[in-house]
């Protein structure tokens, strides 16, 4: 079929259409566009029209829809939910402002997928999250302050003034750093060249780890329960954030039925056998997904009691909390990367 | 058991596509192909990308990126090749449209025949 290709595209068109496309596709995209190089006028046709079934094909892959939900009603939350004061057009914005977030969420996610991130890249992404973050917490300060609910001399904003706006930063770059440095500690077993019986090994270690890996979130989960009681017990708890926390016990009983990696099928060829690791390792992902996000589920109906200022301060220290939730995945996220690339680059070896 | 996979027309022509192909299957080839099956339709590539992500998720198919060659500028090649569960389900939705085939002609008679 290359013997088709007559001349290639002009070389900024071919690093535009390159840079359009999701990076886990646009490496045999662009190389299938390039073979099919008529006219700049075709190529560009013919990449807008694949474009859109690409981006929907892998938002399909990604998306994770009970991570998606728990996003939405958090941002909504932040937002200012459903608070009694919030008029009906404010509720709609609300509600117009997640949904578009999501996707901008989903878009990033499109374009984040395969592509393992630079440390250069992370700090930048961190520092951005994190003044957001930071942006968030002293707009509530500030209003508490303004409107007299909060006193110049009380702990809560002593706290705030003195610690958390001067240091918040850099404590939140550092623990982002570390998380970086522990993933590049973290090891790929999948190599360049393997062979079939190879891979079986590797994910047979992959699945001890996993299994390993769950017994401790199970233990985690159940702990969860017991802490999350006693601490909504302190907070002016609200009736549902009680409800939401039979959530950790049901994904650990999820856990325990369902979140081994699957068995694999003995005496497989070299392409089944690593087409089955990615499938699992993909699967593995989107469920420790799930579990980081749903650790603060429980506590964000707080945000739907009156605005206290206990309550408003708790909110703060979630939006802390979604900061370090959103880099955990992030990181598990390149890890997740690195493997699947290892996997689709793999060549196999043969053994005698 | 092993649960029996419904495929799509359009997930039938690109697993026939690939099978047809051999080695040889990648995005332009297996586009090219199912263009053939389907003349005088025409597909679009996206299509082509979209449906082959969605067998490769079901597992009917496997994928794996080749050396990178001068031709496509540089760029390696994906390949596809069927899996087995990939060849039972074809197989299965092949029977159903012979099945589907002898109806149609016990009811219509030895004078139908479906246009090639």
């Amino acid at each position: 079929m290359e013997t088709g290709a007559l001349s290639a595209p002009p070389r900024l068109l071919e690093r535009l259409v390159f840079h359009a496309f999701p990076p886990a596709v646009r490496e045999a995209v662009a190389g299938d566009l390039c073979e099919l190089y008529k006219s700049p006028l075709q190529y560009l046709r013919s990449a807008a029209g694949a474009l859109p079934f690409v981006i929907a094909s892998q938002i399909r892959r990604i998306a994770n829809l009970p991570v998606l939900i728990m996003q939405g009603c958090i941002i909504f939350l932040l937002l200012g939910g459903v608070s009694e004061s919030a008029r009906a057009t404010t509720l709609a914005g609300n509600v117009a402002l997640t949904c578009l977030l999501l996707f901008l969420f989903l878009m990033i996610g499109v374009y984040r997928a395969g592509v393992v991130p630079s440390a250069k890249w992370a700090i930048l992404e961190a520092l951005i999250v994190a003044a957001g973050v930071l942006a968030f917490a002293r707009g509530v300060m500030t209003s508490l302050h303004t409107s007299h609910k909060l006193s110049s001399d009380q702990p809560a904003w002593l706290l705030f003034l003195w610690v958390i706006l001067p240091f918040g930063m850099p404590l939140l770059g550092g623990l982002r750093a570390a998380m970086v440095l522990a993933r590049e500690h973290q090891c790929n077993p999948f190599m360049s060249r393997m062979s079939a019986p190879e891979i079986a090994v590797a994910y047979d270690d992959f699945a001890m780890r996993i299994r390993r890996r769950n017994r401790i979130d199970m233990a985690l989960l159940l702990a969860l329960v017991v802490l999350s009681v006693l601490l909504l017990a302190f907070l002016p708890a609200h009736r549902a954030a009680l409800g939401l926390t039979i959530l950790y016990p049901v994904s650990a009983a999820y856990l325990f039925l369902h979140g081994a990696a699957r068995p694999r099928a003995e005496k497989e060829n070299f392409s089944t056998l690593r087409a089955f690791c990615r499938r699992e390792i993909l699967r593995q992902g989107q469920l420790r997904s799930f579990l980081l996000w749903l650790l603060p589920a429980p506590f964000a109906p707080l945000f739907l009691a009156e605005a206290s200022v206990s309550v408003t301060l708790a909110g703060i220290a979630l939006a802390f909390a979604f900061f370090l939730i959103w880099a955990a995945d992030r990181e598990r996220d390149a890890h997740l990367c690195s493997l699947t690339e290892s996997l689709s680059q793999m060549q196999e070896r043969r053994t005698a | 058991m092993v649960e029996p996979v419904s495929l799509g027309q359009f997930e039938q022509l690109v697993l026939t596509a690939i099978v047809s192909l051999g080695d040889n299957a990648y995005g332009v080839t297996i586009h090219a192909r199912v263009e053939d099956l389907v003349k005088p339709r025409t597909v679009k590539l996206g299509a082509v990308y979209a449906t082959l992500d969605r067998l490769e998720d079901k597992g009917l198919i496997a994928s794996w990126l080749s050396e990178p060659t001068k031709e496509r500028g540089g760029r390696a090649k994906r390949h596809y090749q069927l899996e087995k569960p990939g060849e039972r389900a074809l197989k299965e939705s092949v029977q159903a449209s012979q099945r589907i085939c002898d109806v149609i002609e016990q009811s219509w008679g030895a004078k139908w025949k479906p246009a090639r």
